[in-house]
């Protein structure tokens, strides 16, 4: 038999890792809990968070119970007094701060016996960044952090230094749609940074589009979002957008061998049919911030009960990306 | 509160308290009307200043201190408090005996009570950290579920989880007890606890003025029995505005008769004098040191400042209406005989030049009719030389010499505004439409003001 790939050995030397859903059921949760489990085993000290209320406990279409994160003993977490209040197993109260979320200050605290616990984190980057920093503070060797579910989570190449992208039949129940919008999202996030030299001389770039020009770059708009009717020769020119970029933006900056530099993946709104008739004229989109994607999981099952076959979706998605896939459910049965 | 618009909101919005009980001392800090209240706050600056050395260390304490009254107010209503409640009483004990114990032999004021029993009720482990858990010590009992508890975690044993749930029941249970318990027996120390509170609010706020002071390197004041009298006197937020474009403030100097009237050309400084006056009384009468070399003035039970236009506009009224409701307070406080200091603007400006001399030289008489009331007026009017008993100043104003021998530079480069105390015979300003001139007024215009100036005096 095949050995089974463990995605806690894939992540070794990624000391901060964003776990990110394609929509929901598909599993986030899932991997989160075997990372924590697989870590343990190493006897590995881990931090746990998320970025910000992710709604309900309960989803409210299907009213499949969201599921909490399952904490070691030892293992520090970052999350609301509210869901703190309701864990269900004995902790030490470290920190206690005032990030000004509607569910109530952020406790910090390290579980002293195995049990559940709802996380919902900072929703604020620098926050974000900032529990990051103090669970390291304590020790922690790995921090996980139970990204949003979705592609738009601004900032995740910021604070990790690698992301697990969890997708399946929950997304679509479509085989090839499955694998064509997860190896969409794959792309994004494969998306390669910009050189140093460039990255700094953009990088204090306030919001708006910028177009280079003799080397320096100007601001033709304050909002990307309205830049439709550009009266400039793009072709061949480098511009940096800070800020989102639509496909009806894309498809006006369509010139040849542009290139275009967004902040990070969470910033793109466009389709596949634009990004690909942007391609198709020369143009070349770069990021400042890259992100490291370490696997794709999958989860077969659909919230309908619908399931596709497995071995099937790992195989169609692993001839379209060039990272691991693995199936999420087959982790956790053994 | 509505302060005097006289840039003490400017001066409030530079003390920054680092606690919630601090920034709620800075709101509640009231105008005083007696020596000993501003005294009290003046020692209390001195005594921290004393401890310059423990400055860095006190603030580094004060930034970790949360707000706990809420988590107070429970312990007294008789709940029972949670984790995070608990916690939030560990971490204040904790922060609050460091605190003490960096001040160490100290004044009364800042004296914080004992919390070393609170904090030791909190810590069983004796782990002497601000984290809080309900440690097995704590009851009996409790070692003994939590070890099963683990044990079966670890081992995940057969027909486990019945019994592991019982156990994380009975953990839960125990843990409650303990919850009441530890509540029960922190509950005498409320008083306690919210006496720390408070003086740490008001440690905070003195900690605060003081770095104040350094910053904008204000002087303890002396309280005066009646004399008013300054040296070197600016005004912080004009002077950092200034400084932005290199420029710099030229302080005042000046010792204050009863009834002073002040007199001086356009663009020299007499409005920012009695704004800076009204701003150096607001300050001293907070109890906070002042932008001054040196000062020393009487404290009063009320000042009355007019300053123009802007103000009776915000106020939705005339500028005449305006002038007229100061002084009705003003007069009001003439006759209610208690001390105050009036200090009015170009008194009379706002209507025409035959009645506005009148208001000021009414003025100048009536307001000083009570002895414990001090008037500064400025103005514009020739006759103000003319009021008698009154102490006159005048801002020198235009250079002239700067004037004849460097052209072209900004016009504050050609005013000097010291200030002068002058005779009753000496000469008045008439610098108008020079300063018109110097501020770019087309040479035409101007010809055409010398040749009305000429008709109107032949």
């Amino acid at each position: 038999m095949k050995r089974r790939i463990r995605i806690s050995d894939l992540a070794e030397g990624i000391e901060v890792i964003s776990v990110i859903g394609l929509e929901k059921n598909t599993g986030k949760t899932v991997v989160l809990n075997q990372m924590l489990k697989e870590f343990r085993e190493k006897g590995t000290t881990v931090g746990v968070t998320s970025t910000g209320l992710e709604g309900e406990k309960r989803d409210q279409v299907y009213l499949n119970e969201k599921p909490e994160i399952t904490v070691s003993r030892g293992t520090y977490f970052v999350t609301s007094e509210r869901d703190f209040r309701h864990r269900s197993f004995p902790a030490t109260v470290i920190d206690l701060r005032d990030y000004r979320s509607p569910l109530g200050r952020m406790v910090f605290a390290r579980a002293e016996a195995d049990g559940k616990v709802i996380i919902s984190g900072p929703s604020i980057l620098v926050y974000l960044s900032e529990a990051v920093n103090t669970m390291r503070s304590y020790g922690c060797e790995k921090i996980l952090i139970d990204g949003s579910t979705s592609r738009m989570s601004p900032g995740t190449p910021l604070v990790s230094d690698g992301v697990v992208l969890a997708t399946g039949a929950a997304l679509s129940m479509n085989l090839n749609e499955l694998c064509r919008k997860t190896s969409f999202v794959v792309r994004l996030l494969s998306l390669p940074g910009t050189e140093p030299e460039l990255h700094k001389r953009i990088a204090s770039l306030g919001t708006g589009l910028w177009l280079e020009k003799d080397g320096v770059f100007e601001r033709l708009c304050h909002s990307p979002l309205t830049a439709k009717s550009l009266k400039h020769e793009l072709a061949g020119r480098t511009i940096y957008i800070n800020g989102s970029l639509t496909s009806s933006v894309l498809l006006a900056l369509a010139e040849k061998n542009t290139r275009i530099i967004l902040k990070d993946f969470s910033r793109v709104f466009f389709d596949e049919i634009s990004l690909a008739k942007y391609e198709r004229v020369g143009g070349r989109l770069e990021v400042l911030h890259p992100a490291h994607l370490i696997a794709v999981t999958v989860n077969p099952l659909a919230p309908s009960g619908f399931k596709i076959q497995s071995e099937k979706l790992i195989k169609s998605l692993e001839d379209k990306v060039d990272v691991p896939v693995l199936d999420v459910l087959e982790e956790t049965s053994n | 509160m509505k302060y005097l618009d006289c840039g003490f909101e400017y001066i409030l919005s530079l003390i920054d308290p680092v606690t919630p009980m601090g920034r709620e001392e800075l709101r509640a800090m009231t105008f005083l009307k007696r020596d000993k209240d501003i005294e009290a706050y003046h020692k209390r600056q001195l005594e921290v200043n004393e401890n310059e050395s423990k400055i860095e260390s006190l603030k580094s304490i004060l930034e970790r201190i949360r707000d706990i009254r809420g988590t107070i107010s429970n312990l007294s209503s008789g709940k029972i408090l949670d984790d995070i409640e608990l916690f939030e009483i560990k971490s204040f004990a904790y922060w609050s005996e460091r605190l003490r114990s960096v001040l160490g032999v100290c004044s009364f004021w800042m004296q914080l009570p004992d919390l070393s029993i609170v904090f030791s009720f909190l810590d069983p482990d004796n782990a002497g950290t601000e984290s809080f858990y309900i440690s097995d010590r704590l009851d009996n009992a409790l070692a003994v579920v939590r070890k099963e508890l683990h044990r079966l975690q670890r081992n995940r044993e057969k027909h486990g989880e019945e019994s592991l749930d019982e156990l994380i029941r009975q953990n839960l249970e125990i843990e409650d007890r303990v919850r009441a318990d530890l509540s029960g027996k922190l509950a005498p120390y409320r008083e306690n606890l919210q006496r720390s509170a408070t003086t740490i609010g008001k440690i905070d706020l003195i900690v605060a003025l003081v770095e104040l002071n350094r910053e904008l390197g204000l002087r303890k004041p002396e309280i005066s029995s009646g004399e008013y009298e300054f040296e070197e006197l600016v005004n912080p937020e004009l002077a950092a505005s200034l400084s932005k474009s290199g420029k710099s403030f030229q302080p005042f100097s000046a010792r204050f008769e009863r009834k002073s009237v002040i007199i001086g050309g356009n663009m020299t400084g007499k409005s920012v004098l009695l704004r800076t006056v009204a701003l150096l009384q607001t300050m001293f009468q907070h109890g906070l040191f002042v932008p001054a070399k040196r000062a020393s003035i009487p404290v009063y039970d009320a000042i009355v400042y007019y300053s123009g236009d802007k103000q009776s506009f915000l106020d939705g009224l005339s500028s005449f209406a305006g002038e007229v409701d100061h002084l009705k307070k003003a007069l009001e406080i003439v006759h209610k005989d208690i001390g105050g200091l009036f200090l009015f603007d170009e008194i009379g400006r706002s209507t025409n030049p035959v009645e506005g001399p009148a208001f000021l030289m009414a003025s100048a008489e009536y307001l000083s009719r009570n002895e414990k009331c001090r008037t500064i007026l400025t103005s514009h009017y020739e006759e103000a030389l003319e009021i008698e008993g009154a102490q006159l100043f005048i801002i020198k104003g235009l250079d002239h010499e700067r004037i004849r021998n460097e052209i072209g530079r900004e016009i504050s480069y050609y005013v000097d505004h010291s200030l002068v105390e002058i005779e009753s015979n000496a000469f008045f300003p008439r610098e108008a439409v020079t300063i018109a001139r110097l501020l770019g007024l087309e040479r035409e215009f101007i010809e055409l003001i010398v040749r009305n100036l000429k008709e109107s005096c032949e």
